[in-house]
Parts: structure tokens; sequence; C-alpha cells
């Protein structure tokens, strides 16, 4: 019988913008004036991979920064394009998080500086009045989608306040209290999502800074740790740089899914490692029932010129990872000899009998491969797109 | 090296496609039929005239791919693997300049060999990998079930044959071992660079896979496949692409291997028509064509031997189009030089009074003095030729009959008032025969011209009006055009491969047009001795690039050496832009064309006759 899966498909950190002065940096991709080439525009080209690659999604989410320094032209665009998106893929539902540059927290172009998203229909974060009050009122919302519950949360409610805020992202002891009893409630939902624009733990490789981190975060990571029920998902943007890890703690803490950007124009330090990347995360019910939560990303990366292409190493997360297996590389290495003894085996065959190989984590998959390599003699080989495709010891 | 000629159409180039994508419009032509053949065979023809797509075509994934009506049929007749090998700059050029010319011609060979042969035992193994049937069970064409002991053990031996260590044995595990043996080979490059002379044999010799030999380790492989499935012993085709871009000792070690090779080899080789390459295959003890091997060419000397093919195509490119299939004639009409049989029809007589072709003749014999004086002298009446026997008509009428046709079209009262004069002219060949001609039978250019054309094609009108046609001959034309003069050559003077042919062609019109009427006028051209070492080979790469096309006198010499007192016509592809006849005329020697330029050169001095010939120019 066929397992009941569910979708979810990740965008973060648009940055649409309307017009640059002569000589200004292009912030993105998306300018809501360009031409509607799916080589060149970002949208355009991510309709048509949903439709070429018939991509679907139960959800589509999307960690703030829609548009680029708040610019409401360029905010209503993303939102429609966001539409658009949500449209292509089937899903049920869109829902978002405010990211730094939605607010208008200079006072640009309105004394209020969520004026601008208050004033999006549909409502922003979520089509529901009452749960975008409650975002608006109490800095999260609650959204349940089949069996997933998704809690976005204003990680820049803040902004706009005291002059320091708007520098980095906050939870509130308020939404922390809120969350604890949020968490009690959530008990018999197998999928949990929370989605924020800031980080909640510090990621400042590749020259990214360590000061915007959200404040508060850890406590935040440590809360949702402690729900007996079941792991966590954090999902979060503003690094652009796509990203997956699990929190610091024991080994309930959550997995951090970094979403990286949808279409901004990337610093020249992370474009050694990344590019701008689309995502979905697969869940397996049967399978988060037995082991735990665990899922399967895919990613496509954005080329300029060319459109959207299936991800592969240096463009970010690779084309399929997993998360939520947290046993030792060392002893999946020594499982995959016992499995293939002398043979030759089509890596599908491996993964169909060692089940948890599939949900661990890129940057553990490596660890496992050079282990394998160095202590075994046996290695992987990959197919085109980078994975993995058999597995023999060497000769 | 000499600079690869360019070409236009790029982007229809097969290069980049996939063997599903080469496969997916693939119009089986009678070269396609001859290559498929259990032959060596060399294949020779300009850039564009469709060599990569042969080739590509001829690999299981292609034919396994291939939809046609005569696929299958095809299919069964083919008794071989063919195994696609792109020529690779990295086997020559580019490891020149990894060693910035540090290093010996004596190591810079066993580096070049290494690559070569390690890009060649890659794809071979690719091919390997794409004879493997799915885990489904579905077999495609030539397909085997290959189990994973198998596999293993296949290429567990092989990786010993060729030297490769710390692999995955198995196909792909070889293939991604021999891609990181070329990163290896262009680092052991750059590292002897540095190091120098000094020690360097002993260094070298410690890499074994360097010294492999590439026929014996493909022959290898290839029994291990055989025999680990039971095989018997297949034939496998190694099928060398763009050779001109290789060095020197590869083509002419393959050229060798024709003679000399296991029977389990078949080497089927591309090369542009004009090599210097060809003279590996003029040595005594090189293999001789009919003999050793087959050769195919892939340019039509004569226009009537590309109809068919082109009509294919034309039919797979209305199939494209969701169009319904038509006789190209109905959609692009008939030739302003064909007698049709509307003609015959409407007045019992294609000659009779009052026809298109008397009226013509007629026109011609009213404003055309010379013209005049050769009916007359001949005693041919313009108003009674339907009278005259079939005999005579053949021989006195018909044959003229195109002559007369460019003749009376440059010099009605219309071309000479200058009424939309560059239009008019490619109108003149419009028409599906005339339009087929000046596509050349070369693929790239009949899908870019005819593909644009039916584009505009409005799905009500029965027929594509000549202006529409017209427009993109030019358009095609001055491409053309535009792409001959930026062909480089290493000549210190101005001469050029398109001034050349701008010249050859301009005067062909002249002929037929300007002087006094002949009933054959000469239409192509023998490089005669007079003219210079430097005007034959600028005339090679237009060769190469298909402005001008060679006319075998022996069928069985296709590939030149030299181009010495062979004989060549203009492309067709040119005439909309020169007005010359799209017919084989007599030949005339290139220096008679050329005058005094045709003489070796005077660096910086200009060439002769330029200025005149401008205004003597009827097209223009």
């Amino acid at each position: 019988m066929a397992s009941a899966l569910f979708t979810v498909a990740l965008t973060s950190d648009l940055h649409a913008y309307s017009s640059v002065l002569a000589g200004e940096r292009k912030p993105s991709h998306l300018c809501i004036s360009s031409t509607e080439e799916p080589e060149n525009h970002p949208i355009v080209g991510l309709l048509e991979l949903i439709q070429t690659q018939s991509i679907s999604a139960d959800v589509l989410l999307c960690a703030g920064d829609l548009g680029h320094q708040a610019c409401p032209e360029a905010i209503k665009y993303a939102w429609n394009a966001l539409f658009q998106v949500k449209a292509a893929l089937n899903a049920g539902e869109l829902i978002a998080t405010v990211g730094n540059h939605d607010l208008d927290s200079r006072f640009i172009h309105n004394v209020n500086p969520i004026q601008t998203l208050q004033d999006l229909a549909p409502e922003f974060p979520y089509r529901d009045t009452t749960k975008a009050n409650q975002y608006w009122s109490r800095t999260y919302t609650v959204v349940p989608v089949g069996p997933a519950v998704v809690v976005t949360l204003n990680s820049s409610a803040t902004h706009g306040y005291q002059e320091q805020e708007k520098n980095h992202g906050r939870v509130t002891p308020a939404a922390l209290s809120a969350l604890r009893k949020i968490i009690e409630e959530l008990r018999n939902v197998p999928i949990k999502i929370l989605l924020c624009h800031h980080h909640p733990h510090q990621h400042d490789e590749l020259n990214l800074g360590p000061n915007d981190v959200m404040a508060d975060g850890q406590r935040l990571l440590d809360l949702l740790s402690k729900d007996t029920s079941g792991t966590w998902l954090v999902v979060h943007g503003h690094k652009h740089h796509p990203k997956i890890s699990y929190a610091a703690g024991g080994s309930n803490a959550p997995v951090v899914l970094a979403s990286g950007s949808l279409c901004s124009a990337l610093f020249l330090e992370l474009q050694t490692e990344a590019r701008n990347q689309f995502h979905t995360v697969t869940f397996d019910l049967d399978t988060i029932s037995r082991l735990g939560l665990v899922g399967r990303v895919r990613s496509w990366y954005w080329h300029c010129g060319t459109g959207w292409e299936t991800s592969h190493r240096g463009t970010g997360l690779p084309y399929e990872c997993g998360f939520g297996h947290r046993g030792r590389p060392t002893s999946m290495a020594d499982a995959i000899r016992d499995e293939i003894k002398n043979d030759l085996r089509a890596w599908n065959t491996i993964a169909s009998k060692i089940e948890s190989v599939n949900y661990m984590l890129p940057q553990d998959f490596d660890y496992m491969r050079s282990y394998l390599h160095e202590r075994h003699k046996i290695k992987i080989t990959d197919d085109e797109r980078g994975q993995p495709f058999e597995v023999s010891e060497v000769v | 090296m000499k600079p690869q000629v360019p070409s236009i159409f790029e982007s229809f180039n097969a290069r980049a496609l996939t063997p599903a994508q080469v496969a997916k419009r693939f119009v089986p032509s009678k070269q396609f039929r001859d290559l498929a053949r259990r032959r060596h065979t060399i294949v020779l023809g300009p850039r564009g005239s469709g060599k990569t797509t042969l080739l590509k075509m001829l690999q299981p994934a292609a034919l396994e791919a291939w939809d046609h009506s005569e696929a299958e049929e095809i299919r069964q007749s083919i008794d071989f693997t063919g195994v696609y090998i792109a020529t690779d700059i990295a086997w020559g050029e580019q490891l020149k300049s990894l060693g910035e010319g540090q290093l010996g011609t004596k190591t810079q060979a066993i580096f070049s060999v290494a690559t070569f042969t390690t890009h060649v035992f890659r794809c071979l193994v690719n091919t390997f990998i794409s004879r493997k049937a799915g885990v489904e069970g579905f077999k495609g064409f030539r397909q085997l079930r290959i189990e994973p002991g198998i596999e293993r053990a296949i290429a567990a031996d092989l990786c010993k044959e060729w030297r490769l260590v710390d692999v995955v044995p198995s196909f792909m595990g070889i293939r991604h071992a021999l891609s990181s043996r070329l990163s290896t080979i262009k680092e052991l490059v750059t590292c002897e660079a540095l190091l120098g002379p000094g020690g360097r044999d002993g260094r070298l010799a410690q890499n074994g896979f360097l010294f492999l030999d590439v026929v014996q380790g493909c022959s290898n492989a290839i029994e291990l496949f055989d025999d680990a499935l039971e095989q018997g012993e297949t034939r496998w085709a190694l099928m060398f692409d763009e050779l001109e871009l290789a060095p020197d000792w590869i083509s002419s070690l393959l050229v060798r291997s024709i003679r000399s090779s296991d029977q389990r080899l078949l080497f089927k080789l591309a090369l542009n028509p004009f090599t210097a390459k060809s003279s590996q295959l003029e040595t005594p003890l090189s293999p001789s064509s009919g003999q050793d091997f087959d050769q195919i060419a892939l340019w039509y000397a004569e226009k009537r031997d590309s109809y068919e093919f082109c009509t294919q195509l034309f039919g797979q490119l209305l199939e494209d189009r969701n169009i319904p299939l038509k006789n190209p004639r109905k959609l692009l009409g008939n030739s302003y030089f064909e007698t049709t049989a509307d003609d015959w029809r409407e007045l019992s007589n294609a000659y009779a009074p009052g026809s298109r072709l008397a009226k013509r003749f007629k026109r011609l014999y009213e404003v055309d003095i010379s013209f005049r004086e050769y009916m007359d002298k001949k005693g041919l009446d313009v108003d009674r030729l339907d009278q005259l026997g079939p005999n005579q008509r053949a021989s006195d009428v018909r044959k003229i009959a195109p002559i007369v046709a460019v003749r009376e079209f440059f010099r009605s009262a219309d071309w000479l008032e200058g009424k939309g004069r560059s239009r008019k002219r490619a109108s003149l060949y419009a028409g599906a025969e005339s339009l087929f001609a000046i596509s050349e039978g070369n693929p790239r250019w009949f899908i870019a011209i005819m593909g644009d054309l039916l584009n505009r094609v409005n799905q009500k009108h029965d027929r594509i009006p000549e202006e529409i046609q017209a427009d993109e001959m030019q358009k095609a034309a001055e491409r053309f055009v535009a792409m001959l003069k930026t062909i480089p050559t290493e000549s210190r003077t101005s001469e050029s491969a398109f001034r050349i042919v701008k010249s050859v062609a301009r005067y062909f019109n002249r002929l037929v047009v300007k002087e006094q009427f002949r009933p054959e006028p000469p239409g192509t051209f023998k490089v005669d001795g007079a003219c210079s070492g430097e005007i034959v080979g600028i005339l090679g790469q237009a060769l190469n690039a298909g402005a001008i096309v060679y006319v075998p006198e022996d069928e069985g010499q296709l590939f030149l050496s030299s181009l010495r007192e062979k004989r060549f016509r203009i492309s067709y592809l040119l005439a909309p832009s020169y007005g010359f006849p799209i017919r084989l005329g007599p030949p005339v020697s290139l220096s008679a064309i050329l005058g005094k330029r045709a003489a070796p050169a005077i660096p910086g001095m200009l060439p002769f006759g330029e200025s005149s010939e401008e205004q003597a120019d009827a097209g223009r």
C-alpha cells in the first residue's frame, strides 16, 4: 500500500525591487518591470520548472523578504507571484512570515512599518483574517495544514522600535511563553514546522556575520527540543545560504533548514558555494511513525540565462538529501559494508534495505562516504545529478 | 592547427544534443544507410552538412529512441555497436598551452596520446552503460540484461587492463575513474612543466597508464564485455567526429588502423572535405577507397541528388508544426526554371505561343541583340518553338531555357529600372526545386531556412507566397555572406575566402546576364596551375565552410589533400545574393576569373580590377 506523503515547498528572500539608481547594484534577479522569459525571470522560470517537472506540494512556505527595502510595489508584486507559484504547485495553502526587508522600519514609505503588509490581499502572512490579526498582535500564528502544522513566527516584530532592534531578529518572551502551551496542544500532530525569517542559531560562516542572529533563538530551539511528542523542523531565511543542520542540544533538537534565497543577488563569498535555490521537503507519514521526524529535501538552483536546473554540488543543498537520522555515520557505513559483502550493488537496493541511510544530513552522508572508503575500501559512485548510484568494494 | 572554419545556424549544431534529441527529428538519407553498413567509412562534408548527426545516430541510444517509418528496418540491418567519439581540443592544443611550451615534442606526444586514449576508453565505457538494460526488464536496441556480478567481473578485469585502481568495479565507476584520469594527466603536464626535463623519463615511466595502446585497449575491453556476456565476436564501430581538429598523429593512427586492426573494430571517421590529413590516405601503405573503406560525401554536386532527402526533411518539418503533409511543390510552388505539367496542359505544348516559356523567349529575343543573333543563326523562330521536333527542342531550346530564364529576368524592364531589387533577385529562386537546391541538401541550412519559412506560414494559405520565400532566402544568403567574411586567413594580403567567392559568383552572373549570349556559359571552375598557393589555401577554407562545392570527376576520389586541378562550383546558397543560375556548367580556370589576383600576391597590394568589377555586376 502506498504510504501517505506530505510535501512542503520552500521559498525565501525574493528581494523583489522596482528600480535601482544608475551604477547601483541590483539587489535581486526579480525586478518588477523585467521581461518575462523563463530563462531570465526567476518566477516565470519557476512556474515553467514546476510544470515541466510536475512538481506539486501541499503547502507553500515563504520565509520572508518578499521585497527589497520595503518597496511597497515590489512586496505586492512578490506576494502575487507567490500565489501564482502556489497555484502552479497545486498547493492548498500559502503561509509566509515577515522579513526585515518587508518592514518599513526606516519609515521611507509609511509611518507604520507594517502598513504595506497589512494592505496586502489576500491577507499576509496567511489568508485567514483572525490568524493574520493574531500574527500581527502576538507575533505568531498557528496554521494546521493536513497532517502538519505551521507555526509562523514574526522574528522582526520589534523592528521599528528600539534603534538597534532592526539589526537582528528576536523571539519575544511572550511568544516563547505562548509556544510552550502550543507545543502541548500539538502533541498528536506528526509534522511540526516553525517558520521564521531570522536564523535561530548562529550562521556566520562565509563572512556572513554573527550579529543578526535571532535574539533568544537558542531559547526557542531549547523549548522545541523539549517536545516529547516529536521533533520540530525550523525553516528560516535571511542568510541567503541554503543549509540543513540539527540545532545544538540533545538528539531531539530541531532540524534547522536555512532556505537560502529564491532570487536575491548573492554576496561574492556566498557565490563560492551557493546559488539561489528552491526546495521541496517531503515527509512520509508511515516512516515518521516508525523513525520520528525524517524527510527528504529536493532542491533546484537558478541560473540566470538558463533558468531553474536540478541542484548539484556547489549550488547549495544537493539535488536530493535527507534529514532526521541522527545515528553515527560510521555505524551506517558498517551496516552498508555488511549488506554489500563483495557485490556491486545499485544504491537504491541499499537504500531500501537500510532505510535510515535516506535520512542522513548531506554532511553526515559525506562523512560516511569518506569513512567507507578509508576504512572499508568501499566507494559510492554518483549518477549525473550527483546522486548515489551504486556501491562496491573498490578494485 | 588551422583555426576552425565558422559556420552559420550554429544553434542547429548536433554537437551538444543527447542521442534522444538527435533521433527526435532524424530523417534517414542514402548516406546514412551507407554509413550504417558494416564497413570502415570516411565521411566527408563541410560544416553543417550533418556529419555529427549521422555518427551520433549510430549510437544504440539514438537508434533506440528513433521513431520513423524506416527506423525498424534500419535498426535490424545494423549489426555493430556504435561508439561516438567527439574530437576534444584537449588532445593537442590544450595540453600544449598547459605545458606552457616547456615540454618537448616527445613528452607532449606522450600526454596527448594518453589524453586521447583515456577519452576513447571513456566513450567506450559510456557505450557499455547504454547497452545495459534497465532493471525493469525492458530491453532496448542492442541492450542486454547485465547482472551486477557480471558487470563487476567485467569492470574489475577492465580496471586491470586499463590500469585503474581504487575504483568501484562498475561501468559507471570506471567512467568516473577515467574522468579523474583526464584531470590527473593535466596535473602531470603542469608538474612536468615546473620540474623540467631532469629525471622526466623516470617519472613518466612510473605512470604506466600513459603508455596504453588505444586500439588494443578497446579490443581487449570489447572482448571482456562480449565474453562475459556470451555474445560471441560482435562488432563495434569507433566513430570519430571532427577529426580535422585532432592532431595529425591521431588521424594518422586511425587511418592506419583501418587496414590493420582487429576484425571486431570498425572505424568511421568524419572529416572536412579539404584537410591536410587527406594526404595520410595517399601513401602507398594507406588503405584504399572502395577496397579497405567506403567514402561518403555529404554534399551534392548535382542539385537533383538532394531533392529526395530535402523532400523527406520537409515532410518532417511540416509534421513538427502540425501542418498537414503536402507535396513541397504544392506549398512552395514550381521553380522559375521548371517546365511544369500545367505548362503542357494549358496550351497542349509548354512552348506554344502565349505560354509562360514562349513569352520568356520572346521577351528576351526582343531586348537582347546577342540572343536574337543566336536564335536567328540557329534558325529558331521564337513564335514557333512548339513546332520543333522533340529532339531539336531538347537540344536547342530546353537546354538553354535556364540560361534564358536568368538572362531575361535580369534584363527585364522592372529589373533595369531598379524596382525592389533584392527581393526580386531572390524571387527568381522561389519554388520547391530551387529552394531545395539553395539549401544544398545541408540539413542545418535546410532546417534553418525552411523552419523560419514554415513559421511564417498562414495555415489558410495553400501556397507560401514568393515574396516570403524570397525574404527567407535573402536572409539566409546574407547570413552566409556575413559568416564568410569572418573566416580567418593566414594571408598577409587582403585576399579572403569571401572576396574570392564573391568574384567568382559575380563572374558567373556576368557571363549569363551581361556578356554575349552563350548557350552553355561556364558555371564551374578549375583551380589551375596559375593560382598561387595562398589562393588555393584560402579556397580550402571556403570549401570546408560550404561556400564552394567540389564537383568530382571521379566519384572514388572525394577527399582532397590539394584543390589543384579539381573542379568546383559556388554554393547555391549564394545565388540569391549574386544572381547566377543554379546549374552546373562547363568549367573555366580560376585564374581566368581572378586575373592577376590569382598569381602570388605582393603583400599590401590591392587586388586587381575590383572597382570595375563592382560596376559590372548586374545583380547590384
